[in-house]
């Protein structure tokens, strides 16, 4: 305990060492929390929208062949 | 000979954009003044917050009157191209023949004709105010003489870089004022070293100001037109 | 269907990304732990800087990267204007919040590093006004890719701005050298401090390995969300033209 106690002391230089690998933590690991979330927000709006997209697509496309009238309705509305 | 003809092809163009834009600049009025005005009412500013010691002002002098040059210039330079691009002239004058990096240095030099070259008229009087001794008169005019083409060969392409974007003034003066640094550091430097020293001294950052003067004449005009062709994609 | 065949590309760099993303993450990890465990517990005291000297093994990495990734994002700016590649302008708009983070953490712990050793926590030094000066250019990249609300008209502006800072940086280091000699008699004394030992350089180097790999992780997971964003806005557009 007193040498974990004198260790984190660091002879006095205490104040700022720690606050610098504070600021190492926050940043790198804010960086990373913040990209991490970006990356599941983009892809979630993409899962969303991307079905959306293609089953229209394809009501068209069937609706352009002649056998898909009623799809393309139900999709359009 | 047609050497001749490809220069009258470049240089007659490039001189009517130069009229036109001092034309309207007069015409609009008061462009030039008013950024004469916020020149010395800025600099005007300091004596009252750190007090009227000779001794002081002397040393800040040169120091205020390139910050608020530098500042005068950027609150300028942001109306560069701003009424060309929103009343779709800049278009036109795009599709002429006239290469964009020529069009560019035309508008500069207009640009640098309605205020760099006021504030430079106006600058001795600045520099009585603040006591500056006479022999740093000369070194200073010429300082602002290299320093504030620079500064509207630079402020262009902030101006050309944020037409069209939100948040424009804010966003000009944290693009350009980090790239004005070095102008400032030396045009300080030759003032500094004109006061204290020889004219010797003052040689070096002279010619360093001269150097970046050359520089951004070559650099700028590029980087202003590919910013400005982006914009108007 | 151009908007497809433009992701084609992308596609693969996902798919790449993928692939390398986990290995990038244990090697940053393992990095992290080897080289803060040196530079925390088994590294000596400097005979100068006492403890204190402890900051070095994250200031001097952070400084490292806070150039390096500039200099990635010129080139990637570069790559982006002259040969049109869709991923460069994507990779330059990731790496530029990565590059403002360090350069942050570059003059906070210098700060926290020059109280002890130089009695203030700053001083117009010329390399702490360079990295200011680079923390702001930074910062106006990251400004002005998000002042359009055309995204693609952000990042060809951004790519400008990339380029001309890169040509100004050395200009503005060589001048604040010249500044600063010429305005401080007796400039800052910096230790530079004896020939490094070898028991602080393995620290030094394992911490700037670290921070190189975290920047390839993050960088990756970062790209991936742009091309997810540009997926989403060609998709909203597809959507609204019916």
């Amino acid at each position: 305990m007193e040498a974990l106690i004198t260790y984190l002391e660091m002879d006095g230089y205490a104040v700022y060492i720690w606050p610098s690998y504070g600021i190492v933590a926050l940043v790198l690991i804010g960086l990373a929390v913040w990209s991490v979330a970006g990356l599941r927000a983009t892809k979630r709006q993409l899962d969303l929208l991307q079905p959306a997209v293609e089953a229209r697509r394809r009501a068209r496309h069937a609706a352009s062949t002649g056998d898909g009238e009623k799809i393309a309705e139900e999709s359009s509305q | 000979m047609t050497n001749q003809t490809t220069r009258n092809g470049t240089f007659a163009p490039m001189l009517a954009l130069l009229g036109r834009d001092l034309r309207l600049s007069l015409a609009s009025g008061g462009d030039s003044a008013m950024v004469v005005v916020f020149f010395v009412l800025a600099a005007i500013l300091f004596p009252f917050g750190v007090g009227p010691e000779s001794a002081v002002l002397t040393r800040i002098g040169s120091g205020v009157i390139w910050v608020t040059a530098l500042l005068a210039v950027l609150l300028s330079v942001e109306r560069l191209f701003l009424a060309d691009y929103e009343d779709g002239s800049l278009e036109l004058l795009a599709l002429t023949p006239l290469p964009m990096e020529f069009l560019v240095l035309a508008k500069v030099a207009a640009h640098w004709l309605t205020t760099g070259l006021p504030l430079l008229v106006a600058t001795p009087i600045l520099g009585l105010l603040y006591h500056l001794p006479p022999a740093a008169f000369g070194p200073m005019i010429l300082a602002l003489m290299l320093g504030t083409p620079t500064l509207s060969l630079v402020g262009a392409i902030g101006s050309a870089l944020t037409l069209g974007s939100r948040r424009g003034g804010v966003l000009l003066s944290l693009l350009v004022l980090p790239l004005y640094v070095p102008v400032l550091i030396f045009g300080t430097a030759v003032v500094d070293a004109a006061i204290s020293g020889s004219g010797e001294t003052a040689k070096t950052p002279i010619m360093i100001l001269a150097a970046l003067l050359l520089a951004s004449l070559a650099l700028a005009p590029w980087a202003t037109a590919a910013a400005v062709r982006q914009a108007l994609e | 269907m151009a908007d497809l065949h433009k992701f084609a590309n992308p596609n693969r760099f996902v798919r790449i990304a993928r692939a390398v993303l986990p290995w990038s993450n244990i090697v940053t990890a393992l990095l992290l732990i080897s080289g803060l465990y040196l530079a925390l517990f088994n590294s000596p005291a400097d005979y100068q800087h006492g403890q204190s000297v402890r900051i070095m093994y994250v200031h001097v990495p952070s400084a490292w990267m806070s150039m390096s990734i500039y200099s990635f994002l010129f080139v990637a700016s570069l790559v982006a204007l002259i040969w049109r590649h869709p991923l460069a302008h994507l990779a330059a708009r990731a790496a530029a919040p990565i590059g403002a983070g360090f350069t942050l953490v570059t003059l906070v712990t210098g700060s926290l590093w020059g109280k002890p050793g130089w009695g203030t926590w700053w001083v117009w030094d010329a390399r702490l006004t360079s990295v200011l000066v680079l923390f702001f250019l930074y910062l106006g990249h990251i400004a002005l890719t998000h002042a359009h609300d055309n995204p693609e008209r952000g990042a060809k502006a951004a790519a400008i701005l990339a380029i001309v800072g890169f040509v100004n940086v050395p200009i503005i280091k060589y001048s604040v050298d010249w500044w600063n000699t010429l305005h401080q008699g007796a400039s800052v004394i910096r230790a530079d401090g004896p020939s490094i030992d070898g028991s602080m350089l393995t620290p030094l180097l394992l911490m700037s390995l670290a921070f190189t790999t975290y920047f390839v992780s993050v960088l990756l997971i970062r790209i991936q969300s742009e091309i997810n964003a540009r997926k989403i806005q060609a998709l909203q557009l597809s959507q609204a033209a019916g």
